[in-house]
C-alpha cells in the first residue's frame, strides 16, 4: 500500500515535470547538479604535460595547443597538478591549483605563462547564459607572457586587458578580425580571424611568450546556448483568413507533455484516493 | 538545504481547517514538486509518503510496516559531503582531446537550400537564408515580399539532425504569397529542396497543423537536435486587421525521403 502510494505521488509529481517542461526544453536543468563541467586547455607552446586531479593522473601526454572535451567533475576542491609527460607522481609538479568547482558550473582550466614567464593553471568561469536570438558570444582572455594587452576587435571596442583579465561580449555572429597592441601604441600581433557563430560561445587565450617572439591565439568554443526566434510572421493582409468562428484544429504534436501531466495527475489521484479507501 | 525544505514542507500545514482528504495532499506534493528543484523530488515523493503516514499514525491508524526509507534530512546531507571526497577523478587517459587552433573551433554546417519545389500546391520558388530581425521583436527575418521563402540560417540544413525551418508569406500588401496554399498541403505530398552545393533531396509530408501564435513551440519547431525534420511555415486562422496579423501559424512537417 505504501507502494502504491508512493507511485502515486511520484506520478503526480513526474507530471508536474512533464508539464513544466513543456514550455522551454532550453532550460530543462531544474535538477541541482551534483557535478561541474570542467574544460582543460593546455597553453603551454611546445611541451607534452601529464595533468593530475587530486593527485591521480587524469590525462597522460596532452599535447599543446589542444582541448580536452567537458568532463563532469564532483563539486567541491580540487587539487590539479601539471608535470612534464611522463615525470614521476612524486615530482614537484611544475603548477599546481586548488580549483573550486561549483554544481552545475561550467568552467575553463589552462595551463599557460603568467606574465612573468612562469608556468601557471588559472580558472575561469565561463557565461553559459542563454543568447538572444540570433547571437553569438565572444570572449579574449589575456594568459600570456605580457603585460597588458590592448585588444582590438575590427571596428569594435578596444578593451585594455590585464594579465588573466577577459573581455566578453554578446555580438553579432560573423568573423571577426582580433588584434593585440601595446596599450602605449604598437602591434604586438597582428590580426587573426576568429569566427563567432551564433548560438556559440567562442574564447580565445592569448598565449605564449612576447619576449619569446611565441604569442598566438588559441581557443575552445560552447555551442548550444542559442535562442530561437520568437515568432514567424508571414502575412498581413488578411486574404487567407478563416472565419472567426473556426474550431481551433490544434495538432496533437505540441501536446503531448500536458497529456502526460494529466495522465499522470490522474493516476496519482486514483492511486492515493484508492490508498484512503482501504 | 532544499533538500531538507522540501522534506519537510508536506508535513508542516495544519490539517485543521480542512480535512480536504486525499485530494489535498495531491495539492501539497503538487505544490511542494513546483517550488522546489527536480533533484529533491525523488525525496519529496518519499518523505510526502512518510508524512502521509505520520498523519494515518496520529489519527490511529493503524501503523503496519515501520518506515524504512532514512528520513530525507539524514539521507540528503550525505551525498554531498561524500561526493566530493571520495569519488574517482571523473577523468582518465581516455579522455578525448581536440585542437584548439581558431580555424578548428567550429564545425560548418551542412550545404544551405537554395530553391524549393512542392508540386501540390505549385510552388517552385528559390530559398533565401534568412536570420532574426535586429530591432529587438527578434522574429525570424521574412522580407518584405508575398515571393520570398527563407530559411532559418542559423538552424541546421534540411535533412541535417533537427528541424529546419523554411518560411513564406501567406500573403503580403494585397497580394497572395508564394505559401496562400500550404494549409491545404496534405501528408503524403512531396517537397523537393535544392542546395547550394548542387544537391537535391526530398521530403514527404508528415503532417500539418494550425498554431496559435502566441502559442508556437519555437524551441520545438526551431530544435537542433533530433531526427532531421523540414517545418515549412507559413500564417493562417484569423486575421487580426487592427494588427495586420494571422493569429496562427501553419507548421507543415516533412521528414526526408530515404534515398
Amino acid at each position: 500500500m505504501r507502494t502504491r502510494l508512493v507511485i502515486g505521488a511520484t506520478a503526480a509529481i513526474l507530471a508536474v515535470v512533464a508539464w513544466a517542461g513543456t514550455p522551454s526544453s532550453a532550460q530543462s536543468a531544474p535538477l541541482t547538479p551534483e557535478t561541474g563541467s570542467v574544460t582543460v586547455v593546455h597553453g603551454l607552446r611546445g611541451q607534452l604535460v601529464d595533468i593530475y586531479l587530486d593527485d591521480e593522473l587524469a590525462l597522460k601526454g596532452f599535447q599543446p595547443e589542444r582541448v580536452t572535451d567537458p568532463l563532469e567533475i564532483p563539486a567541491g576542491e580540487h587539487r590539479v597538478a601539471l608535470r612534464p609527460a611522463g615525470a614521476p607522481a612524486a615530482e614537484n609538479p611544475m603548477a599546481a591549483t586548488v580549483v573550486t568547482v561549483t554544481p552545475g558550473a561550467n568552467m575553463s582550466l589552462i595551463a599557460h605563462l603568467d606574465t612573468n614567464g612562469s608556468t601557471t593553471v588559472t580558472a575561469y568561469r565561463n557565461d553559459v547564459s542563454p543568447l538572444a536570438p540570433g547571437k553569438a558570444r565572444l570572449v579574449a582572455r589575456n594568459t600570456a607572457e605580457v603585460p597588458a594587452i590592448k585588444l582590438v576587435i575590427s571596428d569594435g571596442p578596444a578593451p585594455t586587458l590585464e594579465p588573466e583579465a577577459e573581455f566578453a561580449a554578446d555580438v553579432d555572429p560573423a568573423t571577426y578580425r582580433v588584434a593585440v597592441d601595446d596599450p602605449a601604441g604598437g602591434t604586438i600581433v597582428p590580426p587573426d580571424d576568429v569566427r563567432a557563430p551564433e548560438g556559440s560561445a567562442t574564447i580565445m587565450y592569448l598565449i605564449g611568450s612576447e619576449p619569446d617572439d611565441s604569442l598566438i591565439w588559441i581557443g575552445q568554443s560552447i555551442a548550444d546556448l542559442q535562442a530561437p526566434p520568437t515568432a514567424v510572421p508571414t502575412g498581413n493582409s488578411g486574404l487567407a483568413a478563416t472565419p472567426a468562428t473556426r474550431s481551433g484544429p490544434l495538432g496533437v504534436l505540441g501536446d503531448v507533455a500536458p497529456l502526460a501531466a494529466l495522465l499522470g495527475l490522474a493516476i496519482g489521484v486514483v492511486m492515493v484516493r484508492r490508498h484512503r479507501l482501504t | 538545504m532544499s533538500d531538507g525544505k522540501g522534506a519537510t514542507g508536506p508535513g508542516e500545514p495544519e490539517p485543521s481547517q480542512d480535512r480536504g482528504g486525499p485530494r489535498r495532499w495531491v495539492l501539497i506534493l503538487l505544490a511542494v514538486a513546483v517550488l522546489t528543484g527536480g533533484a529533491t523530488l525523488v525525496a519529496t515523493a518519499s518523505s510526502g509518503a512518510s508524512a502521509e503516514d505520520e498523519v494515518a499514525a496520529t489519527a490511529k491508524g493503524s501503523d503496519e510496516e515501520p518506515p524504512t526509507t532514512p528520513q530525507p534530512e539524514q539521507a540528503a546531507p550525505a551525498p554531498s559531503t561524500a561526493g566530493p571526497t571520495t569519488a574517482a577523478p571523473a577523468f582518465g587517459p581516455e579522455v578525448g582531446t581536440h585542437s584548439a587552433q581558431l580555424d578548428d573551433l567550429h564545425t560548418r554546417g551542412g550545404p544551405s537550400p537554395v530553391a524549393i519545389r512542392i508540386g501540390d500546391i505549385q510552388v517552385d520558388a528559390p530559398v533565401s537564408p534568412a536570420g532574426v530581425v535586429t530591432d529587438g521583436s527578434e522574429e525570424l527575418e521574412v522580407p518584405s515580399q508575398a515571393d520570398a521563402v527563407v530559411w532559418y540560417e542559423f538552424g541546421p540544413s534540411p535533412g541535417a539532425a533537427g528541424s529546419a525551418v523554411v518560411a513564406g508569406h501567406v500573403d503580403y500588401d494585397g497580394a497572395e504569397g508564394v505559401f496562400f496554399h500550404l494549409a491545404d498541403v496534405q501528408p503524403g505530398a512531396l517537397v523537393s529542396i535544392d542546395y547550394d552545393d548542387g544537391a537535391q533531396r526530398q521530403f514527404q509530408v508528415t503532417g500539418s497543423r494550425k498554431v496559435a501564435k502566441v502559442a508556437l513551440p519555437t524551441d520545438e519547431i526551431f530544435t537542433r537536435d533530433g531526427p532531421p525534420q523540414l517545418n515549412i511555415i507559413t500564417c493562417g486562422g484569423e486575421f487580426d486587421s487592427s494588427a495586420e496579423s494571422y493569429r496562427d501559424n501553419v507548421v507543415v512537417e516533412a521528414v526526408p525521403v530515404a534515398s
